[in-house]
């Protein structure tokens, strides 16, 4: 295969010939990103060029695909599901890079798989503790290890597992923020979207083809020039392409699996989740839902910790081998033992919080809720999500915002449940957004090279000229 | 066979039923939408209208739209002759105070339900992905295709009496037999032709005017949606595509006026609305406005039942 226009590294796979045929620069490069990924899977392709091949693709498609792929664990349905959409494209004909893009994107929605027993055991107990050990669980649940790991290895594959965590960056002189925003008008959505995927230090842009509403999440060193600059910038774009817009800074964040209302086929949702927002029940027994508290900057660490932690976001099951593996592929000078060491203190200054994310389990509808409220609503929002399947949720000065993975047999109650508190006095607005599947994130080892020992976080504050972005992007004809 | 028909309507409440062709009857099918921007009180005072005369057949207002704002969609057969119906509509429609309502007469119904895709217990609907090419491809060249095969509404005849209560008939019971069909005559006090010439008519509005369609339960399909589609006059190419690729979806009901399109889906559980959004919204919403609406559950359409009785009842009507 001839290297491309970027010059990205000779890479092959067996799949080269099934690939079709694109010239134009951004469906070329969502082609080589499916091919880096098959690469992968066939190890036909290194950690190393991977990651490399990967970074140039992220640089052409910035407004695109955020994910890096050769942080994706190899999977062989997502592969079988790229390459049935691969297959589409040629057999259709198309070659666009809306096309392309699409093809990659819906291939990430998982096919519901039902459960059987052992893996329920095992998805159950995960939830409970997700870095519980393999021996730890043999023992508790009864089970040969070797089964143990069969049914990991089946629930990540087939049910579409991740094991990921939150981690309290504020340790590190760095804050994040999400920027949740309505657009003036849909059809700026290109260029919001690209504005946003163009800033340094977005992790993610998050919209829809069907609504105005829409976040990016952010992590940039704390500074306040740098977020002066952010404030102005986005305030003058509420007088241009963004109808509102609010900055919202992490205070606390965590996530919920309440995998004891699966059964390996359907999910109970539990009663009393309306009662619990709108504040008819008594919520004081009720046990809190996991929440990590951004407890401020830590005196001494290490850069490493940062970029080990940033592998555990993605993986936070893999061993200190495999991350140090997947480290050195990404030029950092690291052994296991470090990151054994980085490990150890990132649990015992408690900066990560594990969490398990819940793929193909039958919940199908995904929402994300703006809250803007007192304490007290916030209170109760986070008692309640203990009351719904899978959540993610961000506490901030002006509220929480939520994210709900639930069966799409129950998306019109729950979304009922959370737009209804907009009633409530005490709450300011509830925004809300439809999405497709869980939105995939850029990782923070980008951010890792700006640091300098020594002087600590690099950057200019003009670049958190978002107003700026946004005019380049105009200029840029997208 | 009858025993696997018995079968299916013990277990699964098989029935066939029709639409009756409501042009023929004096009726027109007015269908549409209304929505409201944070005035929920216009919404609210628009629908209770609609519900209070004898026309409407399906009026549901859903807050699981593509826009995740609220739309109510509504059906009523209305008659030609109904002035202060029509004028009413208007007046809501032409009011600037923030109510959006679109609204359009049925030209054509067309109704499918794909059983070949069904294995049993589930159903091999494309994936989102397949569907977005396969919408891609069709939209240049669904001028060329062989058009739908609808039942044409567009014909406004005039209805008797004994015409009426056919149409309900066989909107409850296709094959309902002339005995049956009797006794629903004698229920609104109107005399039935004996029972030969009322098998003969019973035939003859099965065969020229009515649409038969199977209902059963229990197959998978709990999520119903409905896709409404506004285009340019003469112009509708979308209409064309969802009908090109209504093969694709287990059941179907497609109502087409001349800018207006709903077409209803029966969807199985798994099927994510937040796909069926954005699959509209990246193909036929370029170039029409198109929302997807989910129908909640327990919304049936009335039909004839409701509007027969106030025209057979209601004095000074042309029919009489």
């Amino acid at each position: 295969m001839e290297d491309t226009a970027y010059s990205i590294p000779r890479i092959e796979t067996p799949y080269d010939d099934l690939m079709p045929v694109v010239t134009q620069p951004q469906a070329r490069a969502y082609v080589d990103a499916i091919r880096v990924y098959l690469g992968l899977c066939a190890g036909t392709i290194s950690l190393e060029d991977a990651a490399k091949a990967s970074a140039l693709i992220r640089a052409v498609l910035h407004s695109g695909f955020p994910l890096d792929i050769s942080l994706l664990p190899v999977n062989e349905r997502l592969k079988s599901r790229l390459l049935e959409n691969v297959n589409t494209l040629r057999k259709y004909g198309l070659a666009s890079p809306d096309s392309v893009a699409a093809a990659v994107q819906f291939a990430f929605i998982q096919d519901d798989s039902p459960m059987g027993p052992n893996e329920l055991s095992v998805l159950r107990a995960l939830a409970r503790d997700p870095l519980i050990s393999i021996r730890q669980l043999a023992y508790k649940l009864k089970m040969r290890g070797s089964k143990i790991a069969r049914s990991i290895r089946n629930i990540e594959e087939r049910n579409g597992v991740r094991f990921g965590c939150h981690l309290d960056a504020s340790a590190f002189g760095l804050d994040s923020y999400i920027l949740f925003f309505r657009m003036r008008e849909r059809k700026q959505r290109e260029l919001v979207q690209s504005a946003l995927a163009r800033f340094p230090f977005t992790k993610a842009v998050v919209t829809t083809a069907t609504s105005d509403t829409g976040y990016a999440s952010l992590l940039f060193p704390s500074d306040r020039r740098a977020l002066a600059m952010l404030q102005s910038s986005t305030r003058k774009l509420t007088d241009g392409p963004l109808l509102s817009a609010s900055l919202h800074k992490q205070l606390a964040a965590g996530s919920a699996s309440n995998v004891e209302f699966y059964d390996g086929r359907t999910w109970s949702c539990p009663e009393g989740l309306k009662d619990i927002l709108e504040g008819g029940e008594n919520v004081a027994h009720i046990e809190g839902a996991p929440l990590l508290r951004c407890r401020g900057y830590e005196e001494h660490f290490d850069i490493m910790d940062l970029a080990v932690a940033a592998q555990l976001k993605s993986a936070c099951r893999d061993g200190p081998e495999m991350i140090a593996n997947r480290l050195k592929a990404r030029g950092f000078q690291v052994d296991s033992a470090q990151v054994r060491r980085s490990i150890e203190w990132l649990k015992k200054r408690k900066l990560i919080l594990p969490t398990i994310h819940l793929g193909g389990v039958g919940l199908n509808a995904h929402f994300c809720f703006e809250i803007k409220c007192d304490p007290e609503i916030r209170r109760r929002v986070i008692t309640a999500m203990t009351l719904v399947p899978a959540a993610t949720y961000y506490v901030s000065q002006q509220g929480v915002i939520v994210w709900i993975d639930v069966p799409s047999i129950k998306q019109v109650e729950y979304y009922r449940a959370f737009t209804d508190l907009r009633h409530l006095s005490g709450v300011e607005s509830v925004n809300s957004m439809m999405t497709l599947t869980p939105a995939g994130s850029r990782s923070i080892l980008d951010l890792v090279s700006r640091w300098e020992e020594g002087i600590g976080w690099t950057f200019d504050p003009a670049e958190f000229d978002l107003y700026q972005l946004v005019n380049e992007s105009v200029q840029s004809g997208v | 066979m009858s025993q696997v028909w018995r079968h299916l309507e013990l277990e699964k409440g098989l029935r066939v039923r029709a639409v009756a062709n409501y042009g023929r009857l004096g009726l027109v099918l007015l269908f549409g939408w209304a929505a409201s921007y944070d005035r929920d009180d216009d919404l609210a005072e628009f629908r209770s209208w609609v519900e209070s005369t004898p026309f409407a057949s399906c009026v549901f207002s859903s807050i699981m739209t593509s826009s995740l704002d609220e739309k109510l969609y509504f059906e009523a057969l209305v008659p030609i002759y109904a002035t202060q119906f029509w004028s009413k509509l208007d007046k809501f429609a032409g009011s600037q105070d923030g109510l959006s309502i679109e609204y359009d007469i049925a030209k054509t119904l067309h109704w499918s339900l794909n059983m070949g895709i069904c294995n049993g217990h589930s159903w091999e609907i494309p994936d989102v992905f397949t569907l977005l090419a396969s919408i891609e491809t069709v939209s240049s060249y669904v001028e060329v295709l062989p058009g739908p095969n609808p039942m044409d509404l567009s014909r406004i005849g005039h209805a008797s009496p004994e015409q009426l209560l056919l149409g309900l008939c066989i909107e409850r019971t296709y094959r309902m037999t002339a005995t049956e069909a009797q006794r629903v005559f004698e229920e609104f006090e109107v005399r039935p032709p004996s029972l030969r010439t009322l098998r003969r008519r019973l035939s003859a509005f099965r065969a020229t005017a009515s649409l038969p369609y199977v209902e059963i339960d229990n197959i998978g399909l709990t999520q119903r949606v409905i896709i409404l589609v506004a285009e340019q006059p003469n112009r509708k190419r979308a209409s064309l595509v969802l009908h090109a690729e209504s093969g694709h979806f287990p059941s179907t009901l497609t109502i087409s006026g001349d800018r207006l399109t709903a077409l209803e889906l029966g969807l199985p559980e798994n099927f994510r609305l937040s796909a069926l959004n954005t699959l509209m919204a990246e193909t036929i919403g370029n170039s029409a406005d198109v929302s997807v609406l989910a129908i909640p559950d327990g919304v049936k359409r009335k039909g004839l039942e409701q509007v027969v009785p106030y025209l057979l009842r209601s004095p000074g009507a042309p029919m009489r």
